[in-house]
């Protein structure tokens, strides 16, 4: 049995910006490829697959300045079926494109040597609705659903993925459902990825720099993932044998608790696996809570005309914590500011009627409760007959109370509260 | 692909102006003069002038908005960004005071709210062109370019930025393109409406009659974008808020 490494960076370096596109994927071949006696995991470079760019060939820049992340492999025959066969001496097997990650996770399943299996993505993230994507080199997406679906299709026992593109935790919900799948990811279903920045302590500071003055730059995550890959005494997955996922399990961890402590960015860096469960680096700060409602429960018509109403009440949470007395909490619909309520005011109410053509529609009053700090709904929802949904922040104490459902239906609802 | 690199001298409005009452917050082109916004403890001002030296104060009113990031003219109204709240505020000028007018995180209808709603994303800058708001967002390697269209309402995702910290953008009318100031290496980027990336521009900064040229070690950060009368370009000067930590300390022998 053998361990297979698959490398993806979708993104494009540029001698100007994103260079750890590429950088980053040097980094990761080479401390996956070096020996553990050298600090490395120890993966036989023939079974490394390195998927970048649009091309299938290495960055280069312009000038011929960027040199320190050029690098040869050893001369080998690339003979995957579905694919060109070729000899190559380059880093880049093939372009990151969508059919070559799908032959390559193909070829891999049709093998019956592979014992365990680490997957490394870099590029553009994004997300829509509900699901995470990575973006392809051509714009289009590679899905969380897709991506899964080829993972699951491995036959080994473990298989480690590791994601830093933007969004990446939204991959987690899909692939946990294979207990087989061990998943680190930069951030959370609906947080950024960043470079290896650090906003708030200038401290410390150690640029990667060559002797020709060039700076290189590299991901947050990927920096402590590269770490973490070149420090046998945090990762030596050479020591843990095939089919002993809880050893894989045990020593991702260890992976993970290093990232997630030495991230220095406003990254949330998530972690699954079958033994340890779902885990979360250090809660973000976030700067406002927001709770968005849908009455109608139909938010992704295409036809605008017959697509819910989105009501959103937020609160500024700088607000929140001083002590200026005018606070106040924005009411917008369909992304128009449509009242704000004060605080000051004592009692605040916003009468709403909202009409989509007969087939759904909302009328009543939203009403601020000051002294239980909370806002109500209480009115009629006519057409739909679903509960109505809130995204976001859920208040507490929301319930949901039918008064007539034989003439619309009636109800009450607490739909924003604040501590 | 070869992308063009160019450098183009990039002149510094300082924070601080002997024209400008208080600190300025945003600057913009209209028309081939320059607007540009200030705050003092009590107050925002709005200037406009053909250069920096002939601002001339406009208008002054209340100071609400707790995180101004940029400003524009549409026809005779002034619009005025909160970076951090992602709201856009209309002057009222028969009250002196800004009237908050569209929440962006609330539009929830494409892939571009997904940037706005997430943790730590604010728009930088802004900018009008075709019926659309265009505005700067600094999120990460998800940072962008979006639109909010003033007559149907829509958000639209609209390019990635070459760069994780756009901080300015101008539609240069001559070329028919976007030009994106990153204020990481004090770059400006040229796109065409669809994103397309034709050239790169790396700043050399203008203070005085001294070029500095900033690069990586800058002593402070570029924001807000903007031209005039004799295309020279102007941004804003601020001082430094980020600073690169050390990457991949590198056990990698034979690389």
């Amino acid at each position: 049995m053998n361990t297979y490494a698959v490398l993806i960076s979708t993104g494009i370096a540029h001698s100007f910006s994103y260079d750890e596109f590429w950088n980053d994927t040097v980094c990761v071949w080479n401390n996956l490829r070096n020996p553990s006696s050298n600090n490395g995991q120890g993966i036989d470079d023939n079974n490394i697959f390195v998927l970048y760019g649009t091309d299938g060939t290495d960055f280069k820049d312009e000038e011929g300045r960027m040199t320190k992340y050029s690098v040869k492999r050893d001369k080998r025959t690339l003979d995957i079926e579905g694919l060109q066969k070729r000899d190559r001496e380059t880093l880049t097997d093939y372009a990151a494109s969508r059919e070559n990650i799908e032959k390559v996770f193909e070829w891999l399943a049709s093998k019956d040597d592979v014992g365990m299996v680490f997957v490394w993505t870099f590029g553009h993230g994004f997300r829509d609705g509900s699901e995470s994507y990575l973006v392809m080199n051509d714009g289009s997406r590679y899905t969380d659903t897709e991506f899964t679906s080829k993972i699951n299709t491995l036959k080994c026992d473990t298989r480690i993925i590791c994601m830093q593109q933007c969004f990446s935790g939204g991959f987690i919900d899909n692939l946990m459902r294979d207990k087989r799948n061990i998943v680190l990811t930069s951030c959370s279903d609906s947080g950024f990825a960043y470079p290896a920045d650090n906003d708030f302590d200038p401290k410390d500071v150690e640029l990667d720099k060559d002797q020709n003055g060039v700076i290189y730059n590299h991901g947050e995550f990927n920096h402590h993932l590269c770490n973490a890959l070149s420090n046998t005494e945090i990762l030596n997955l050479s020591k843990i044998e095939f089919g002993n996922h809880d050893g894989f399990c045990d020593a991702m961890m260890n992976v993970f608790n290093y990232v997630s402590s030495s991230n220095t960015v406003e990254e949330a860096t998530q972690y699954f696996d079958i033994k340890y469960g779902w885990c979360a680096g250090k809660k973000l700060k976030e700067d406002c809570v927001r709770s968005v409602w849908s009455f109608g429960c139909d938010t992704n018509n295409e036809n605008p005309d017959e697509r819910d109403d989105l009501i959103e009440f937020s609160y500024p949470m700088t607000e929140l914590y001083n002590e200026e007395q005018d606070k106040k909490i924005y009411l917008s619909i369909n992304g128009k500011l449509k009242h704000i309520f004060k605080m000051e005011r004592g009692k605040d109410k916003y009468r709403v009627r909202l009409n989509k053509q007969g087939k759904f529609g909302l009328e009543g009053w939203f009403i601020a409760d000051y002294y239980h700090r909370l806002i109500y709904f209480k009115g009629t929802i006519i057409g739909k007959e679903e509960k109505p949904y809130c995204i976001g922040h859920v208040p507490k104490s929301a319930y949901y109370h039918q008064m007539d459902p034989a003439n619309g239906r009636e109800c009450s609802i607490i739909v924003f509260n604040w501590v | 692909m070869s992308i063009p690199i160019e450098v183009v001298k990039l002149n510094v409005i300082s924070k601080k102006s002997s024209v400008v009452k208080g600190d300025i917050t945003a600057i913009k082109s209209i028309n081939g003069s320059l607007l540009a916004m200030s705050q003092t403890k009590s107050s925002f001002n709005i200037y406009e002038g053909a250069n920096p030296s002939s601002l001339n104060l406009t208008h002054q009113f209340e100071k609400n908005i707790q995180y101004p990031g940029g400003i524009l003219k549409i026809g005779e109204e002034y619009h005025i960004l909160d970076s951090n709240k992602k709201l856009i505020y209309m002057l009222d000028k028969s009250i002196s005071r800004p009237e908050p007018q569209v929440l962006l995180t609330s539009i929830k209808v494409n892939t571009a709210s997904a940037i706005l709603n997430a943790c730590n994303s604010s728009i930088t800058d802004m900018e009008y062109h075709d019926d659309k708001i265009w505005f700067a967002c600094m999120a990460g390697y998800s940072s962008s370019i979006c639109s909010y269209d003033i007559i149907t309402g829509h958000l639209n995702f609209g390019f990635y930025t070459i760069g994780s910290r756009p901080n300015g953008i101008l539609y240069n009318n001559q070329r028919d393109q976007f030009m994106v100031l990153d204020s990481k290496r004090n770059s400006i980027s040229n796109y065409s409406k669809d994103g397309t990336l034709s050239m790169v521009n790396q700043g050399s900064m203008q203070k005085g009659n001294q070029g500095v040229d900033l690069k990586d070690n800058r002593p402070i950060v570029t924001k807000g974008l903007a031209i005039d009368s004799d295309d020279q370009l102007w941004v804003m000067s601020q001082k430094i808020v980020r600073q690169r930590v050390s990457p991949v300390i590198n056990r990698q022998k034979g690389v």
